[in-house]
């Protein structure tokens, strides 16, 4: 499997310190809770180590770690194993978070980390395109989340507005 | 031919939640088959759009 490929090296990129701590978001994060939907990408939220003095945070160690193992770029993204990765920094407070708050899931025997579905659930409505609305939609259909979990973490990082108007856009005639 | 679209709904999220049942291992698999899928289209579409 070759998403397998991806997890063992972002496992092996841990352990030589490339990254601090990773986490797999996204539609691949949401297959982890969900029925499987097609995209085309990985996307990694990681921790990055910046270089002593600089405040802004590459991304070059990584793609040099990775070119050095035969990975080619792809754009913005990085083949692995046939898959386009892109890694994205935290970004924000509820990406920290989200990644702080991480949970390894076993595939195949490999251990994973991945977003958990209330913070991967917050983050699609934080982000709110067509594609993240329609994820949040999922979660909420499928009862994969925790309501209690999820209440606190919109009011946590100011959420609860957005999560209103959400609520009444898609939500107010459901039987 | 079953026209109630109730029944169709409902057989449709029965169907959802028996994928997202399914182990993480078997769906990352399936993953893997539906972008293939949308790859092939998109190409297709691609060379399509050329031929305009």
């Amino acid at each position: 499997m070759a998403i397998k490929e991806v997890i063992q090296t972002l496992n092996q990129m841990q352990a030589d310190a490339v990254i601090e701590r990773y986490a797999i978001g996204g539609a691949v994060g949401a297959t982890f809770y969900l029925e499987p939907v097609a995209t085309l990408d990985v996307n990694i939220f990681a921790g990055f180590r910046s270089a002593p003095g600089n405040l802004i945070v590459s991304l070059q160690p990584i793609f040099d770690y990775l070119k050095a193992r035969g990975c080619k770029m792809e754009g913005e993204h990085i083949a692995i194993g046939g898959w386009p990765v892109q890694f994205l920094p935290v970004g924000n407070p509820l990406l920290e978070e989200a990644l702080r708050d991480s949970v390894s899931r076993d595939v195949d025997g490999t251990p994973a980390r991945v977003f958990t579905a209330e913070h991967l659930a917050a983050i699609a409505l934080q982000t709110g395109r067509a594609k993240d609305k329609a994820r949040l939609l999922q979660f909420i259909d499928a009862g994969a989340l925790d309501a209690a979990r999820f209440q606190a973490i919109l009011d946590r990082h100011g959420l609860l507005d957005s999560w209103r108007k959400f609520e009444r856009q898609f939500l107010s005639d459901i039987p | 031919m079953n026209l109630d679209l109730q029944k169709i709904l409902e057989s449709k999220r029965a169907w959802r939640r028996n994928l997202a049942a399914r182990p993480v291992a078997e769906k990352l698999r399936l993953l893997e088959v539906l972008r293939d899928r949308a790859m092939a289209i998109r190409g297709r579409t691609a060379q399509a759009e050329r031929r305009k």
